[in-house]
């Protein structure tokens, strides 16, 4: 099984992070915004495990953070705090 | 997403159904209704606190900083309640952080418009100032279960308090959320998980947690989950409003 650890999850973040502005063009509710900025995350979160995100979603019940933060809980090795990058380096600049 | 106030005659929120129907009829117009996804921040430490939310179907989660990149909860807010307090106190920031722990629909209030509100006085300020004691209750209970019960009672007691906020016996949890909740380690969850898929109380899987027994889970948590739970179950008003 592919896994994902804390730096190339960081990686994923940044790139995220840079994109943000065109991702989130013509979005005013904060809600939307992180939907919007989750799912990108999961689709890089996604293509690195070699996943399809729409049927890793899919499989997965829930919204968009919670599939993300399960997809994540399910490959990561060696387990790292993934909450505290993300909020940081990505939700709170947002 | 925004949309308009749902006309039903009653919002679930607790403390807005709780208003007598004139002050209902004349609040309701003041809030907006909004979607609140998981993971998305309500609140960030120090920056101004633009609205109060009022949770109908979505779960808050309310974090202290303990250190730069640690957060533990130390409360939970759902239909019962609102995010917002210290704006009844006339502040307008917070050093706390909060955030979507489950996603849903939410009533939100201008934080000027409940300024307005607390400077007018009334039954709403009445209702809010009750909250507040529920609030406190559920914070300081929690911090004294911190410090004096064993993390499987405490596991207990926040499983049935998450179950008590969505009405139902499932409920997405991630594994690393249930750490930031209790503040512990990651192996140190999923040890006491096991123990409590072992014992038949709950079933795990994929990030969902099904509560199979309740009771069970009663018996397991301490004493703390009650005393918050009675505190919660008292009437917002003497007179008014929570059958209506």
């Amino acid at each position: 099984m592919e896994s994902i650890d804390q730096q190339q999850f960081r990686t994923l973040c940044d790139q995220v992070r840079e994109l943000a502005p065109s991702i989130l063009k013509g979005l005013t509710s904060q809600s939307e915004k992180t939907d919007r900025i989750l799912w990108a995350l999961f689709e890089r979160v996604c293509t690195h495990l070699g996943l399809d995100p729409v049927e890793q979603h899919s499989t997965i019940q829930g919204d968009t953070g919670f599939g993300l933060l399960q997809t994540l809980e399910e490959h990561m090795n060696p387990e790292f705090l993934y909450s505290a990058i993300m909020d940081e380096d990505l939700l709170m600049q947002i | 997403m925004l949309s308009r106030i749902p006309e039903s005659p009653r919002v679930r929120n607790r403390l807005v159904a709780a208003l007598p129907i004139d002050e209902y009829e004349r609040l309701l117009p003041k809030f907006e209704a909004v979607t609140v996804t998981t993971k998305e921040l309500i609140t960030v430490e120090e920056r101004p606190l633009e609205y109060a939310y009022f949770p109908e179907t979505c779960v808050l989660s309310l974090l202290a900083q303990t250190d730069p990149s640690t957060f533990t909860e130390i409360a939970t807010v759902g239909r019962e309640g609102m995010l917002g307090t210290p704006l009844l106190f006339g502040l307008d920031t917070t050093p706390h952080r909060s955030f979507g722990q489950m996603p849903g629909d939410c009533l939100r209030i201008p934080a000027e418009t409940l300024r307005r509100e607390v400077d007018r006085g009334g039954p709403f300020v009445t209702i809010l100032h009750r909250y507040m004691q529920m609030l406190i209750v559920q914070v300081a209970q929690g911090a004294a279960c911190n410090g004096r019960h064993n993390l499987t009672q405490r596991c207990a007691r926040w499983l049935l308090m998450s179950s008590d906020r969505v009405d139902g016996d499932e409920f997405p949890l991630t594994q690393e959320f249930l750490c930031q909740m209790l503040g512990v380690r990651r192996a140190s969850v999923s040890e006491v998980a096991s123990q409590f898929q072992n014992a038949g109380f709950i079933q795990y899987a994929r990030g969902r947690v099904t509560i199979l027994n309740r009771a069970g889970l009663e018996r397991t948590a301490c004493e703390c989950y009650w005393i918050v739970r009675r505190e919660y179950d008292q009437p917002l008003m003497a007179t008014a409003g929570e059958t209506r």
